[in-house]
């Protein structure tokens, strides 16, 4: 059987009207008109809210929606003795911006990062519970180095760092651990680095490991790529249908999870492309080590229309597996 | 004119009475005479100032402008409004949506251009969003590829520019801040922009910031406008550096003012940013300004960083009117 997940982030806020209105609450808590404990439960509120989403949708491996998330790199910065967070600069070619990483002194891991919101989100469902990490390549390339001076040694020590996270999600319990590389097919010298941070991260933690590419081109980095020790390898075959032939060509290793719906446009996707172009995978690769979601993370859309995308999906991937989408729920 | 002439971006902060009347006219508890009329207020303020400060080229502030693409996406035929996307943090936009072909009704600028300049005899800059930005910045659900909805929007841009330069404009300043951020595009956007300003005979500018110059340079000077308006004070002048590998062979308006800043810089430093950057260009291409529109910071911090800016370029125009020293 096919199956779904999301990439990670997942619309916060709503045009329409929700119990919890987190963005006013955020307002409200800057003013000093709620509490601290207030503020809390409406971020626990908007996890369970997006978990109940995507299960509502029919998504079989769900995430907690990085929801507490400014952007993929500050939660862990904030949590590296060494790191604070920088100015403002553009996400890749995105309208959106991210504060970079700015290196100062040898990177120590404080405490979990994304453990608490991991246990909220796993306890508003039964579903399995998939958890997103930025790779050491990709927040290496984005950091301001003025302690190591030195890529790889910068890359290793957050992959040390990263390491201590994944063994905290895993002792809470999460089955899935994601590992995000945005920026390693723009850095195709990188790729073996990636690899050796992979084993850093991953050595001894249980839990299956996926990375996730997105944005970049990867048919530089492919080869090595698919060999990499992963339970899964996510790739985008919606912005760059080329890299579906790729895979089809050299299958990876692992499972391989097709990002097929375009997560930076409001334009839905036709149900009948999507259900060829799945189909066609599932032939060649076998339907059970398919995943379908979406190319990147749901936030760069309005809430209705993450919905509309997130359901069509879950559909497309039902009809494949010959039952309605409500039935999928294991 | 004189050596080094000062202006600024386009932006300048919202008085506290604007941004409360913009969120009552949201809330529609005020009319959208009463919201213009403050805003023509504002306007007036906003002239007034960059008068009192001495700046030589003028902007009209855009204190009717919320953001920069949804301006434009609001008056044009084909466009709708998503709902809200985040952009960071808790703050969040309304991004545009292409949905049908893109027209222009009718002029989008011309009045409040009209307005502005006639407020005072210095030049006041028309200042558009260009075809790349309104591109990157927009859903797009009717044109099958980006580059057929950059040319679209190229055509409605440039009746915009014709018909700014048709009121007098002098400047016309066509904004691409987001041209680095897809550097196997640029032959896309000089392409559009050669639709939006060929022909015209105004002094053309284009304004990027927050971008990745090194990746689209040189091939960025080929961009078809007079002058590029450039960031340097906020990553310590490294376009010096870039400037080195290959010459700039345009007009610069050379940002010397971290916008996103609160801070109020010295005199000194301003000056010695500007000598820097006089090693690599010379006086004659060089125009001064802040490295990006003024809207974020307070009307305070505006004025006074200006006021520095406008006391630096004097004293190195001062410098450059004295005859040279002889090296021995």
């Amino acid at each position: 059987m096919v199956r779904t997940t999301l990439v990670g982030n997942y619309p916060r806020v709503s045009d329409r009207s929700l119990p919890v209105n987190l963005r006013q609450m955020l307002h409200q808590h800057d003013r000093g008109e709620i509490k601290d404990f207030e503020l809390e439960r409406a971020y626990q509120a908007t996890i369970a809210r997006v978990v109940k989403e995507q299960e509502e949708a029919g998504i079989d491996l769900l995430t907690d929606g990085q929801i507490r998330w400014d952007d993929l790199l500050t939660p862990i910065t904030r949590q590296l003795e060494g790191a604070h967070a920088g100015g403002l600069l553009r996400w890749f070619d995105n309208n959106v911006y991210y504060r970079h990483p700015v290196i100062e002194g040898p990177l120590r891991w404080r405490g979990p990062a994304t453990v608490a919101d991991y246990r909220v989100a796993a306890a508003a469902t039964t579903r399995p519970m998939k958890a997103v990490l930025p790779g050491p390549i990709t927040y290496a390339s984005l950091a301001e180095d003025r302690f190591y001076r030195d890529f790889d040694r910068l890359a290793l020590a957050v992959a040390g760092a990263l390491h201590e996270e994944a063994q905290a999600l895993a002792a809470a319990g999460a089955p899935w651990i994601q590992i995000d590389e945005p920026a390693l097919g723009g850095r195709p010298g990188s790729v073996e680095l990636a690899r050796t941070c992979l084993h850093t991260i991953t050595k001894g933690v249980k839990a299956k490991f996926a990375l996730a590419t997105y944005f970049k081109p990867i048919d530089a980095i492919y080869p090595a790529l698919r060999t990499f020790p992963l339970d899964a390898l996510q790739i985008d075959v919606m912005d760059r249908p080329d890299q579906l032939d790729l895979v089809l060509q050299n299958p990876p290793q692992g499972d391989i999870v097709l990002g097929c719906l375009d997560a930076r446009n409001t334009r839905l996707e036709e149900p009948d492309r999507l259900a060829r172009l799945l189909e066609r995978a599932a032939e060649k690769l076998g339907a059970d080590r398919l995943w379908a979601s979406p190319n990147a993370g749901l936030e760069f859309l309005p809430h209705a229309t993450a919905q509309h995308k997130m359901a069509r999906l879950a559909e497309a991937v039902a009809a494949i597996n010959g039952k309605p989408a409500e039935l999928e729920a294991r | 004119m004189t050596l080094l002439p000062t202006t600024t971006v386009g932006s300048f902060p919202k008085p506290d009475y604007l941004v409360r009347a913009r969120t009552l006219h949201a809330r529609n508890q005020m009319s959208r005479d009463e919201l213009a009329e403050l805003e023509r207020k504002a306007t007036r303020e906003v002239i007034a100032l960059q008068e009192k400060l001495g700046l030589d080229i003028l902007v009209d502030g855009e204190m009717y402008r919320g953001d920069m693409t949804a301006f434009f996406a609001e008056q044009l035929e084909g466009m709708g409004t998503s709902g809200l996307v985040r952009s960071y943090g808790n703050r969040y936009y309304r991004k545009p949506i292409v949905v049908g072909e893109i027209r222009r009704p009718r002029p989008m600028t011309v009045e409040w251009y009209k307005f502005a300049q006639g407020l005072t005899k210095k030049p006041v800059k028309g200042m558009l969003t260009g075809p790349y930005t309104m591109t990157d910045w927009s859903f797009n659900e009717h044109y099958p590829s980006r580059k057929d909805t950059i040319m679209a929007f190229a055509e409605v841009i440039r009746e915009e520019a014709e018909d700014l330069q048709r009121a007098g404009a002098q400047y016309i300043q066509i904004d691409e801040p987001a041209l680095s951020t897809r550097p196997d595009e640029l032959p896309i956007a000089i392409e559009a922009m050669h639709r939006v300003t060929a022909g015209l005979t105004v002094k053309t500018i284009s304004h990027m910031c927050y971008g990745d110059f090194p990746s689209i340079y040189p091939g960025l000077l080929q961009l078809p406008v007079d002058q590029l308006d450039l960031e340097a004070a906020n990553n310590d002048y490294a376009l010096i550096d870039l400037i080195k590998t290959h010459p700039f062979t345009k007009e610069i308006a050379l940002g010397v003012l971290d916008s996103h800043d609160h801070r109020v810089e010295s005199k000194e430093e301003v000056a010695a940013g500007i000598r820097r950057a006089l090693t690599v260009l010379k006086p004659e291409q060089v125009t001064i300004d802040p490295d990006c529109g003024l809207k974020t910071r307070t009307w305070e911090e505006a004025e006074g960083k200006l006021a520095v800016l406008v006391a630096a370029v004097r004293e190195v125009r001062e410098e450059l009117a004295r005859p040279k020293a002889k090296v021995s």
